[in-house]
């Protein structure tokens, strides 16, 4: 099975209170969980591709140590399981296998 | 499931997005492929002019460039321009927020005349000659030859009948004398019409015309008809009145009998 890059999917509670998944690539991405955001889900989205054409890899879910959510860290898991399962999916697209060569 | 619970979504939508947007780069790319620049030439036999010159229309299909010119398309060029642009733009902003910017730019009703590669086809008409080397170049011919060439092209048309007004204008004799008669009189053994106003006496005579019409003005017009075979040209309105065919052209083709003696004359001294 072909080894992908390990990116760094990493669940945290900012100051304000507001769950956050920082996304560990060269330009941190981060999705907060907390907002009903399309355009910042969006974002996120297209930086993954971006990232994934580069260089194929999936994410490696870790928690804050300080955080206590146990139901949000179980959806966050979840999310991020659900991720990889559609990169995956994506490098075995014939549309990204011929971007990806290029 | 209970009753009045949510379900847990079956996908992220990172996949359907992905996908999607591959699908759109895959498909900008084609579309700029499709209209990068690009030329592609076809070259028609116009006509021969004197010395031998082949010349030909070449027809230029130029997909936009900077060198375009507006006179080549049925579109607004700067508009085409505008749509390249954004196609490029779409291309280089495919993973930015500006994206989505670029792409509702497109649906603007201003664009909705392009759409077809048509569209992006310049073409333009010029005449060529074919050097040494088997490459064509531009060549503008003059106005004589111009002529020359619609008449050389016309007549090699195959149609049942032609008719030519005054195709001796801006040709020069030895034309129409080596290349213009005897391609009527090839049209004439060929069954073919042809019909010709002309104060050309080569035309006139040499052609040997089955009919030859005349009109003369005497305060009226008259109109004469007949040819150089009965040696007649009679009056369509008075059967009675009819003039000598040969005399007619000497005088309106040749200037005259005594200018055409002259000429005999002088040209007989050489």
């Amino acid at each position: 099975m072909e080894e992908y890059k390990k990116i760094n999917a990493i669940l945290y509670m900012k100051e304000n209170g507001e769950s956050v998944i920082k996304l560990e690539f060269v330009d941190i991405i981060e999705v907060n969980l907390s907002k009903n955001e399309q355009s910042g889900l969006k974002k996120a989205f297209s930086k993954m591709l971006e990232n994934a054409l580069k260089e194929k890899f999936v994410f490696e879910f870790t928690c804050n140590e300080n955080y206590k959510n146990q139901l949000i860290i179980d959806v966050a898991k979840c999310y991020i399981d659900e991720l990889n399962i559609e990169l995956e999916k994506l490098y075995s697209e014939e549309s990204f296998k011929e971007i990806y060569k290029e | 499931m209970k009753t009045g619970t949510k379900s847990k979504p079956s996908s992220t939508g990172f996949l359907e997005y992905a996908t999607n947007k591959l699908k759109l780069y895959k498909n900008i790319i084609e579309i700029k492929n499709n209209i990068q620049d690009r030329i592609f030439c076809t070259q028609t036999w116009l006509g021969k002019l004197e010395e031998k010159k082949d010349v030909y229309i070449e027809t230029r299909y130029r997909m936009l460039s900077k060198e375009s010119v507006t006179a080549e398309f049925k579109c607004n060029i700067t508009l085409l321009r505008h749509f390249k642009n954004i196609i490029e733009k779409i291309e280089n902003n495919l993973f930015d927020v500006e994206l989505y910017d670029n792409i509702a730019e497109l649906r603007d009703e201003k664009f909705n005349d392009i759409n077809t590669l048509w569209n992006f086809i310049g073409v333009s008409k010029y005449c060529v000659i074919k050097k040494k080397d088997e490459k064509f170049e531009q060549y503008e011919p003059s106005k004589g030859e111009e002529t020359m060439l619609i008449l050389h092209e016309r007549l090699n048309e195959n149609k049942d009948i032609y008719i030519l007004d005054e195709p001796e204008k801006s040709l020069g004799n030895s034309y129409i004398n080596d290349v213009i008669v005897p391609i009527i009189n090839n049209l004439a053994s060929m069954k073919k019409t042809v019909i010709i106003a002309t104060h050309n006496a080569n035309i006139a005579v040499r052609t040997l015309p089955y009919t030859s019409v005349y009109k003369e003005y005497n305060g009226e017009y008259l109109t004469f008809i007949g040819n150089p075979f009965i040696d007649q040209l009679i009056n369509i309105e008075d059967k009675e009145d009819v003039r000598n065919w040969k005399e007619v052209s000497l005088k309106c083709l040749e200037g005259g009998e005594l200018a055409f003696d002259e000429r005999g004359e002088i040209y007989g001294r050489i």
